[in-house]
């Protein structure tokens, strides 16, 4: 499944994370992070949206995504509802 | 017996984090009014699987679930019915709309009616005996007087007969009796007053809609040491002269009875529930 318009889910608020999905020329999955804790789990929190967005048959899209602190559930309950805003 | 249940609004995942840790004895999160139109199946989505992840240890918790009307109604039952979750509160009672929630909701959830109607009021009677998973009655003041066209005050006139009302159905059926939330957050000698009162008439518990009210409500619910103090005299001595076979007798120049001593007693049992 492609992303083919641009949806967003989440808050910017603490403990939450702000995910954008957006349709990629280049076919393929994208995820640009910024995070207060990029340093710490950057890594962790792009293997958790990279596998969110598999699950749910994604295989092309940019995913922007803005990170204050959300643990793994969070992060895949944003992901899952940009996603869900596509259909 | 819980004293106090605080709203959580489901779309916010840092108050969904710390409600765990806050003292209020339940927790509601609130699918319907605290979540905008445009985040309800978001905090849906959010609210399931901090609910599949997180432990709220000993925090009973509630879910708020939309209308029976509403588009979210059967999604958001289906949320309510996670092993965590103890029970629902169903918003605008009414016999319809808990009709919709007895057909889906499991049979082993609780369901608090949240009265908010005229129309929920005037049900009463046969809400309360619909079904054994209704466990207690919650008054929405803002929703009530706005159903009623009346402005909401603090001195509460507008809403007087419902809250009597509630409480004595409550009191009939044995259900839990819960007060509406107290929406001048800062004023809380204000909110210490207004326990007081529905206490006095019977009122088991409030709904706090700010952590920071919780304690002011448990604080305020507080028996007077003095009056436990004198409850368990009664209980003893008129325990002690029952074996006796006498069932009246002064006390310090008090008259005790069956019905002083039911009253007594109650006073500690629910004080003792209501002790965590």
């Amino acid at each position: 499944m492609n992303i083919t318009q641009t949806t967003q889910a989440g808050t910017l608020e603490s403990n939450d994370i702000l995910v954008t999905l957006k349709p990629n020329p280049e076919g393929t999955i994208e995820i640009h992070l910024q995070s207060v804790v990029l340093k710490q789990f950057g890594k962790q929190i792009k293997a958790i949206i990279l596998s969110t967005l598999q699950n749910h048959g994604i295989t092309s899209c940019l995913c922007e995504c803005e990170d204050k602190g959300a643990l793994d559930h969070v992060i895949i309950a944003r992901v899952e509802s940009a996603i869900q805003r596509q259909l | 017996m819980n004293r106090s249940y605080l709203f959580i609004p489901a779309s916010n995942a840092g108050m969904i984090l710390s409600s765990m840790v806050l003292d209020a004895d339940a927790i509601i999160f609130d699918l319907e009014d605290g979540v905008a139109l445009n985040q309800k199946i978001s905090a849906r989505t959010l609210l399931q699987h901090s609910l599949d992840t997180l432990d709220f240890l000993d925090k009973t918790l509630y879910v708020r679930i939309n209308n029976a009307s509403s588009d979210f109604f059967l999604e958001d039952v289906i949320c309510a019915n996670h092993p965590k979750v103890h029970g629902v509160v169903l918003p605008k009672a009414e016999i319809k709309s808990l009709e919709a929630c007895l057909k889906v909701l499991d049979p082993s959830k609780t369901i608090l009616c949240l009265i908010e109607s005229a129309l929920g009021v005037i049900q009463l009677p046969q809400l309360c005996q619909m079904s054994s998973q209704v466990k207690g009655l919650l008054l929405g003041g803002e929703d009530l007087s706005a159903d009623c066209g009346v402005e909401r005050t603090q001195a509460g006139h507008e809403i007087d007969y419902a809250r009597k009302s509630l409480v004595m159905h409550a009191k009939a059926f044995k259900l839990m009796a819960i007060d509406t939330p107290f929406v001048n957050i800062e004023d809380h000698q204000g909110l210490r007053e207004e326990v007081k009162y529905v206490a006095s008439m019977g009122y088991d518990a409030k709904v706090a809609i700010n952590p920071r009210q919780v304690h002011v409500i448990h604080e305020a619910l507080k028996v007077d040491p003095l009056k436990f103090k004198e409850a368990k005299m009664i209980v003893e001595a008129f325990e002690k002269h029952r074996t006796q076979g006498i069932g009246v007798f002064n006390l310090n120049g008090k008259m005790i009875d069956e019905p002083v001593y039911l009253k007594a007693k109650h006073l500690i049992e629910k004080e003792e529930r209501r002790t965590p």
